[in-house]
């Protein structure tokens, strides 16, 4: 092998080896090494500005920058004396990165390095550049990544401790996956663990982790001293890193030391105080990444949160246990204990919450304490015990001054039970005043034991359970009202359960006058509703008396009497005694049964004065005074029935109106005929309403009223346009029109009257704006039509009003195109039939001249006779091309012959094998004959010229009026009706005579068209029938 | 005036208990021992062998590692121990270690580094090697090294053996077995130490181009699978298919070289093949774009290397006589000389060192940097002299 390729094959190796590397610093490295290592050389290295990048050949750390520095690039190189081998021979090539950097390699002896080693040297420094720059690059991306990752990382553990925080997991967890979030995250950490910092200079380890597993130091704890992070931390309550120097013999540093050579670490502050210390540490030479010590932030805080909520729990609890014992009692004091009960309960409360060995509960009498009731624990108290008042002790300085006294030593004591309180080892009590409708009643006193003594806040809190001991009395004093209280809850809840039942207002309203009836003892009560125009309306009613109560009956109001004051005032009003000359109806009503006293009051719904509830007696003596205030309570409660009862009526209403129209304008959208749209409103509107009758009648010229649609009656023929009158005047006034049986003349209708209606309401349909005809509902109950119900019948005008312009729209629209197939229909007719008559006769004609004048042509004349044969035989063919363009135009041979012969010649000239089937027995109209006959013909083309049919059957029948005509072919399908064939003229055409056409044509299935037309007469005259 | 130095070898053969001190008994010539250097096979009871050299030489730094076969004065054996002792105050002896070599082979040939005594006195220095040749591309331990040393000390050594199983080695320090290993011992001394290097092979054949190769591993040759071309040329056809064994003899005698612009090709050691995916696994880094030959030997050219490398190594002593020699020879080198020829190759180097005690063993490989960058080699023999 020749020796001329090595300094390329040298290259080869070093472009191998230096591309290899995966860091810019490596590629220095695997640079210098194999430029040495080419070069046989024993140093190499790179320098850039008095820095050395990469080097070998030297001892560590002993690498002469300048030196290597000082070598020339190019062929002149220098010398360098290199420690171990003596002089060398050294060369540099410069490198284009980093910037101003060169290569320099030093090989032992005189000898520079020859012109192809300086060749290669530059080759290996390009490549060596060019790496370089690229794993730069590289390296910045790579730590661009790893910091997000970590970034990421550090968020996702964060986000783990936050939700142990949130949930509220006890410190313990919540230190123990900290440290290990932060030991996972911190790049090189080996150890991590929270300190708490207690009172006495040393640190506590209540959280760890270590990378080998179990970490042991949790629960030990250092005195705090030397230079560590636990001890700077609690120095300076600021982030701190310490790399340890072996010689810090102090035990904190020590244990540092064992788990760590570098730790950073960081304060964890409760609630503003610095509380402890979350540290990480490092085994690895390189030791912690720098600075990172200032992001332990996010979880020192975590920790910290999680302590201030501990904390605040711990509070929380104490609270809540307070609490708890609270509603313990408050619970008996509800239940109406005896009182006995509750002073037991209280003391034994106050037992377990103080840390008090004693709790008693006592009754001030005339100047002397009996303890009644109480909690001692070990200790041997007598409940009963009597002590005179007198001394210096908490029960006779509370009875003195009515406030909280406190004995904290029995040092000073004096008076009756100080003897027997120190024999029980008591040294200090505390005695708390119950007040009983403001006035001292008895006392609550706590002791301790034993030298123990009374928290401070023990006044405070005891004050809870001597309100609770003091309504436990003031309770079983009331026990009276509390019962009538109770019966009023509970007439309360049965109404409000019967309302929540969503039963009908009527039955509410009866409960309510029945409730009202037995709670107030009374003789008679009502609830009334007040309507427009000063009336008022009896809306549930009870008596006592046996009478029988008159409910729905509506007055006018007026007189001196609490229905009308209340309307008047909008407050509740009492009536103790009617005047005598009061002759207003209202009165009178009140006087029939011989009320004597009467209170009412409002019943307000939704703001508004809705109507009043009222209690009545038959007594002399009047209703007591408080009836006023436990009155309008109801009235509340019935408000809110009244509401809710509205509310679900409103609701419902809407929801059935809802449901009617959706009905109808589904029929209206379906285009089902107007006879049926109508006949349905009729019958929605009469359900929907409640009316017994309703109809749709049509305007017709010459004041003609045609009744379109009607509901209910008994079927009688007779309208009640003729009965009700609201005909005529809905035409004038174009607006809704009302009749109510308080209008005489109205009344005295015949029909009105034969027909026992005692209200109706009559609305306009409007069609584009022109009046049309009306909608009209009657009733023979005794309610009138509701007053919205004009408003309601709006909304079926207008569905109606829709319906009636669809189908009008619908039928001009039908009979338009109808229009315009038959003038085309009848202008081919006529261009036919000129053809026919004019220019075909003539030819002809022509022709037979022609032949005439052929046969008259002398014999020696052949070339002229030729001409002539020539001429006619021409004229002949285009005689028959004109008959064809004549038969595309109309079929002349449909109004000779009929549809049957007409379809044959068509089956006949069709290019593919066609199996016809017709039966017809009458010429239907032509119209329909041209239709079938252009609907064959189409789709006969259409099978031979894009389907490539094989076959294709045709069938045509007549039958019920409607002449069917079906053509199916076995070709390749895939026709679109709705891309500009030939189909879409023939379903203008179907659908203008009103017949259907359907085609299905699957790809690769053939294709069938189906058609039914209406062979009976005008379909357009036969939807109007509709 | 030079201090006192001493340098002794003792060797037992066989596996029985006691083989250890008797050989640490044989070496230690004085009580004053700065160094012990064991190679044991590696069917001894290693950690037991170790206490009983180390009851009987006390708390000397030792080294040693297991062999693919051991050298001592008597002749090269199997299934013995050689014990290699050196003391007086001419010398001072440091040693250190690395473990989980594999997973950073560089930093682990840089901390083994860092134990040559910072004697001035002492000016002559010298770093001993022994590394696991199963743990990876060697030369990156060497660079390490040498990062750490510079050009002024140079490197020595050998890779432990395990009796050509290939599967694990094993290397001492002080009373530890380790596997995964470098441990290494720095030598100071006042007087010169000498290195020699040499094979004793030569190309056959026209070059291959390595056109595809990851570290150790050659995949393809000429654009061909590696495993393929080395059989073809090697003139066996797919029949050898699948004969590990007969592949691992084969290479011992028929390694790469590759080439250097001066002096002595670099041969590569071929571990094994893989013969799912026709690659050859070297000891050491192929570069991809690098000109490799297949290499031959015989005992002459062989045995023409010992004289040459232990001329050089006593060459370099300044005509001082050796005190002793320690010789790190390849495995493939005992293949090619086969047992007659090893006893002939110790029995040379044992003249040529006049008397003075020889310790050493068979390898997996060679470190030997006296020049250049370059430290690891493969196929070789590396003496260094002691005066």
């Amino acid at each position: 092998m020749a020796a001329a390729p090595w300094s390329t094959q040298q290259l080869a190796e070093f472009v191998a080896a230096v591309s290899a590397a995966e860091s810019e610093a490596a590629v220095a490295l695997a640079a210098v090494e194999r430029a040495a290592d080419a070069l046989e050389a024993d140093v190499g290295a790179i320098v850039a500005a008095g820095e050395v990048v990469a080097a070998v050949g030297y001892a560590d750390g002993a690498v002469p920058a300048g030196d290597l520095e000082a070598v020339k690039p190019g062929l002149a190189g220098g010398s360098l004396e290199v420690p171990g081998v003596g002089p060398c021979a050294a060369a540099a090539a410069t490198l284009e990165h980093p910037p101003g950097a060169t290569l320099v390699v030093a090989r032992q002896g005189p000898e520079g390095l020859t012109r192809e080693e300086i060749g290669l040297l530059r080759g290996m420094a390009r490549v060596a550049s060019l790496t370089m720059r690229m794993q730069r690059v590289l390296d910045r991306e790579r730590a661009a990544r790893e910091q997000l990752e970590r970034l990421a990382g550090e968020q996702a553990a964060l986000r783990r401790v936050a939700t142990l925080v949130a949930r509220g997991e006890p410190p313990r967890v919540v230190f123990a996956a900290v440290a290990e979030e932060v030991g996972r995250v911190v790049p090189a950490a080996d150890v991590s663990l929270v300190g708490r910092y207690d009172s006495e200079g040393a640190l506590e380890f209540v959280g760890g982790w270590s990378a080998e597993g179990d970490p042991t130091f949790v629960g030990t704890r250092v005195r705090l001293g030397g230079r560590n992070v636990s001890t700077i931390v609690f120095e300076r309550n600021e982030p701190t890193r310490v790399d340890y120097a072996a010689d810090d013999a102090n035990p904190a540093s020590a244990l540092a030391r064992e788990w760590a050579r570098s730790s950073a670490g960081a304060p964890i502050n409760v609630e503003g105080r610095l509380w402890g210390v979350m540290v990480v540490g490092s085994l690895q030479p390189d030791g912690l990444p720098p600075g990172i010590e200032h992001e332990l932030a996010g979880f020192t805080e975590l920790a910290g949160t999680a302590l201030a909520n501990s904390q605040a729990r711990e509070e929380l609890q104490a609270i809540a246990d307070e609490q708890a014992g609270l509603r313990r009692v408050a619970t008996l004091v509800a239940e109406a204990a005896p009182p006995e009960a509750v002073f037991t309960a209280v003391a034994e409360e106050i037992a377990r919450i103080l840390p008090a060995e004693i709790a008693v509960i006592g009754r001030y009498g005339d100047g002397s304490v009996t303890f009644l009731g109480g909690a001692s624990g070990s200790v041997p108290f007598v409940i009963g015990t009597t002590n005179v008042l007198g001394g210096r002790n908490v029960s006779t300085v509370v009875h003195e001054t009515g406030q909280s006294a406190r004995l904290d030593s029995y040092a000073g004591a004096s008076g009756d039970g100080v003897e027997e309180a120190r024999g029980l080892s008591i040294t200090s009590s505390v005695g708390v005043p119950i007040a009983v409708a403001g006035r001292l009643w008895g006392i609550v006193v706590a002791a301790a034991t034993h030298g123990s003594s009374i928290p401070p806040d023990t006044e405070q809190r005891l004050a809870g359970f001597t309100e609770l001991v003091a309504t436990a009395i003031a309770n079983s004093q009331a026990r009276e009202e509390l019962s009538a209280l109770a019966d009023w809850q509970a007439a309360l809840r049965r109404v409000a359960t019967q309302v929540a039942r969503g039963e009908p207002a009527e039955a509410v309203f009866a409960a309510i006058a029945k409730e009202l009836g037995a709670l107030f003892r009374v003789d008679a009560t009502g609830v009334v509703r007040y309507e427009p125009d000063d009336v008022v309306r009896s809306v549930g009613s009870w008596t006592g008396t046996g009478q029988p109560s008159v409910p729905g009956q509506r007055t006018i109001l007026g007189g001196e009497n609490v229905t009308t004051l209340v309307y008047e005032t909008g407050r509740p009003a009492r009536v103790d005694a009617y005047a005598a000359d009061d002759a207003s109806a209202v009165t009178a009503v009140a006087r029939r049964f011989a009320m004597r006293s009467a209170v009412g009051a409002p019943i307000h719904v939704g703001g508004r004065l809705w109507g009043s509830l009222q209690v009545a007696t038959l007594r002399e003596d009047a209703l007591p005074t408080a009836t006023e205030e436990r009155l309008e309570a109801f009235a509340d409660l019935a408000a809110t029935a009244i509401a809710n009862a509205q509310a679900r009526e409103e609701l419902r209403t809407l929801a059935d109106e809802q449901a009617a129209l959706r009905r109808v304008a589904t029929l209206v959208a379906e285009a089902v005929p107007a006879r049926e749209i109508f006949a349905a409103v009729a019958e929605e509107v009469g359900r929907l309403l409640r009316a017994e009758r309703t109809l749709l009648a049509r305007f017709d010229a010459d004041d003609v009223v045609t009744i379109v649609g009607r509901w209910g009656g008994d079927g009688e023929a007779v309208g009640l346009l003729d009965t009700t009158g609201l005909s005529g005047v809905v035409r004038d006034t174009r607006r809704p029109a009302r009749a109510e049986g308080s209008d005489d003349a109205w009344s005295a209708l015949p029909s009105v009257r034969r027909l026992g209606l005692r209200s109706a309401v009559a609305a306009p349909i409007t069609v584009t704006g022109r009046l049309w005809g009306l909608i009209e509902v009657a009733s023979t109950g005794e309610e009138p039509v509701p007053p919205e119900t004009e408003e309601r019948l709006a909304a079926f005008t207008e569905l109606v009003a829709t319906a009636i312009s669809n189908t009008q729209a619908q039928a001009e629209l039908t009979a338009s195109r109808a229009r315009v197939v038959a003038t085309a229909d009848e202008t081919r007719h006529r261009i036919e039939r000129d053809l026919h008559d004019g220019a075909q006769q003539r030819l002809v004609t022509l022709a037979l001249k022609l032949r005439a004048a052929q046969a008259s042509v002398p014999p020696d004349l052949d070339e002229l006779a030729a001409e002539l044969s020539s001429v006619a035989l021409g004229m002949t063919s285009v005689l028959d091309e004109l008959r064809e363009f004549a038969r595309g135009i109309h079929p002349a041979i449909l109004s000779e012959a009929g549809l049957a012969t007409a379809l044959k010649s068509l089956a006949r000239r069709c290019a593919v094998p066609v199996e016809l089937s017709v039966n017809v027995d009458e010429r239907s109209p032509e119209a329909v004959e041209v239709a079938a006959y252009y609907i064959v013909s189409e789709a006969l083309a259409n099978a031979t010229k894009h389907a490539g049919a094989s076959v294709i059957s045709v069938e045509v029948t007549a039958a019920e009026g409607v002449l069917h005509v079906g053509v199916r072919d076995d070709g390749v399908g895939g026709a679109d009706p709705a891309r500009g064939s030939g189909l879409v003229g023939l379903k203008d055409r179907v659908e203008a005579l009103g017949g259907r056409i359907s085609v299905e044509s699957p790809r690769g299935k053939g294709t069938s068209i189906r058609v039914e037309l209406p062979a009976g007469g005008d379909a357009v005259a036969r939807r109007e029938r509709g | 005036m030079q201090a006192a130095r001493w340098f002794g070898v003792g060797s037992a053969e066989g596996l029985a208990e006691g083989a250890g001190a008797r050989a640490a008994h044989e070496a230690l010539l004085g009580d004053d021992a700065k160094l012990l250097l064991v190679f044991s096979s590696p069917a001894h009871e290693l950690p037991l062998l170790l206490r009983e050299i180390r009851t009987r030489a006390g708390d000397v730094p030792l080294i040693g590692c297991t062999t693919a076969g051991e050298i001592a004065v008597s002749g090269p054996r199997d299934a013995s121990v050689v014990v290699a002792a050196l003391g007086g105050d001419g010398f001072a002896v440091e040693t250190a270690c690395a473990t989980d070599a594999s997973r950073r082979l560089r930093e682990a040939g840089a901390a083994a580094a860092r134990c040559v005594p910072a004697r001035e006195d002492l000016e002559h220095k010298v770093l001993l090697m022994l590394t696991d040749g199963l743990s990876g591309d060697q030369r990156e331990i060497v660079r390490g090294a040498y990062g750490v040393l510079g050009a002024g000390v140079p490197l020595v050594g050998g890779c432990a053996g395990d009796d050509l199983k290939m599967t694990q080695t094993f290397q001492f320090h002080g009373d530890a077995v380790l596997s995964d290993a470098v441990v290494a011992a720095g030598v100071a001394s006042d007087a010169p130490l000498g290195i020699g290097v040499r094979h004793g092979w030569r190309r056959i054949g026209e070059p291959m181009l390595v056109t595809g190769s990851a570290g150790n591993r050659v995949y393809e040759l000429d654009d061909r699978p590696a495993l393929d071309v080395y059989l073809e040329r090697l003139g066996l056809d797919r029949a050898a298919d699948g004969d590990r064994e007969g592949l691992a003899r084969l290479a011992l005698t028929h390694p790469f070289g590759l080439s250097r612009p001066g002096g002595e090709d670099t041969v590569r050691f071929i571990g094994s093949g893989d013969f799912a995916e026709h690659s050859i696994s070297c000891i050491a880094e192929v570069p991809e774009g690098a000109l490799v030959w297949i290499m031959e030997g015989d005992a002459q050219s062989v045995l023409e290397a010992t004289d040459a490398a232990a001329g050089d190594s006593l060459a370099a002593l300044d005509g001082r006589s050796p005190l002793g020699m320690l010789a790190f020879d390849c495995i493939a080198r005992r293949s090619v000389l086969g047992d007659p020829g090893i006893r002939v190759e110790v029995d040379r180097l044992a003249a040529l060192a006049a008397g003075a005690p020889i310790a050493g063993f068979y390898t997996y490989g060679e470190i030997a940097r006296t020049s250049g960058v370059l430290g690891f080699h493969n196929q070789t023999l590396v003496v260094l002299s002691l005066a």
